[in-house]
């Protein structure tokens, strides 16, 4: 989408900013509905995946203007930490409960 | 391996033991709907990351196109996740509303009935189908006067004194006594609290009839102030003291002029009312 000139050709893809905007509309969304989606099971862990998604988004256009090699670092661990806390929602609402089995 | 790498693949079997721990708990928990969603979004999420994990090998160029798709969709299902939710806690808080006001119809001993501005009945408590032996369905959408009187039109038609429309006018909550017919074909005598129920913009739109059998509690064929003319025509000297829990028709001053010698309302301790009693023998 923008070019800049640096060592390397640096380029904004679309998509990522498409991605980071319908991201940033998720975002808005949760903020309105806050009071009613803190009643969602463990809430707190699956919204802080879903931002550290949105913060690995943010970093995929970031890179694009400064920084690459640590803003892509820092996106990749974004997506790490996302997966793994939405693993951990996962574990803490659909594991058996022990007075079930 | 380079951090990046690490990263990709930590994040790859993240995601692969979320949508295991998903699959195997899919009984439990949440609704079917949000189930879906989830899957649909670590399915897509596994793309994206074995796809990351793949570009290190240099094998992932093909997928590029379908990656760049899929990027987008992933915020889509983020959305539509919070949007499921959000809906299933406002059913939730709805059903739970349902069943506190319904329970709070039902705990009540009067019987309850919610009339609108057609007089049909809109809903009622258990004790109100306990008392009618009847069943919901076949009180819902009836007419209260033919249901309660067995007429074919308003009460105020056969000179009833019916609250209802008073209610509906004012606003305001009133009360009458009126005469209801049980399910074995007996006349009861009834008390009736009237109170309007409003909508946003301040208009009634329905009306809630608490009724209370006082059948046991009230003198049949003629009321109190009636029994004191007739007993004071018959014996001008005889003390009446007149006792009442319902105070309508008849205030102090009214009795007074009548001839009544005390005016009780009710309730009354056995010494206050042992006390009137010997003031009027005196």
């Amino acid at each position: 989408l923008w070019q800049k000139s640096e060592k390397e050709q640096l380029v904004i893809q679309q998509n990522e900013l498409i991605m980071l905007l319908l991201g940033v509309g998720v975002l808005i969304f949760i903020i309105e509905n806050r009071q009613k989606l803190r009643r969602v099971p463990a809430a707190k862990i699956m919204i802080s995946g879903f931002g550290m998604i949105l913060g690995g988004w943010c970093l995929t256009v970031l890179e694009g203007f400064i920084w690459r090699d640590f803003f892509n670092f820092m996106e990749h661990m974004c997506y790490a930490a996302s997966s793994l806390l939405m693993a951990f929602w996962c574990w803490k609402v659909f594991q058996p409960k022990k007075d079930a089995e | 391996m380079r951090p990046l790498a690490v990263f990709d693949i930590i994040a790859l079997f993240a995601t692969i033991t979320a949508l295991t721990i998903l699959v195997r708990g899919w009984q439990r928990s949440l609704q079917r709907d949000s189930k879906i969603l989830f899957s649909g979004l670590f399915t897509l999420t596994l793309f994206l990351n074995l796809s990351n994990v793949l570009e290190w090998t240099g094998i992932s160029a093909a997928l590029d196109p379908l990656e760049d798709f899929i990027e987008i969709l992933v915020p889509v299902i983020w959305f539509l996740i919070f949007y499921v939710f959000l809906q299933e806690m406002v059913t939730s808080e709805l059903g739970k509303h349902t069943h506190y006001y319904r329970t709070l119809l039902d705990s009540l001993h009067e019987d309850i009935i919610v009339i609108d501005r057609n007089y049909s009945i809109t809903d009622i408590n258990n004790n109100f189908l306990m008392t009618s032996g009847l069943n919901r369905a076949e009180v819902i959408g009836q007419k209260c006067f033919d249901l309660l009187h067995s007429q074919d039109r308003q009460c105020r038609f056969y000179g009833e004194d019916c609250k209802l429309e008073e209610v509906f006018e004012t606003g305001k909550p009133c009360s009458c006594r009126h005469e209801h017919w049980n399910q074995n074909g007996l006349k009861n005598w009834v008390d009736i609290l009237t109170s309007p129920i409003k909508n946003q913009d301040n208009k009634v739109t329905h009306v809630i009839e608490a009724i209370r059998d006082i059948t046991d509690m009230t003198m049949p064929e003629m009321t109190g102030d009636l029994l004191t003319r007739e007993l004071i025509r018959i014996r001008p000297d005889i003390p009446v003291i007149l006792c009442t829990g319902f105070s309508a028709k008849i205030d102090e001053q009214k009795a007074m002029a009548m001839g009544i010698k005390a005016f009780i309302l009710k309730p009354i301790v056995k010494r206050d009312i042992a006390a009137i009693i010997r003031k009027v023998l005196k």
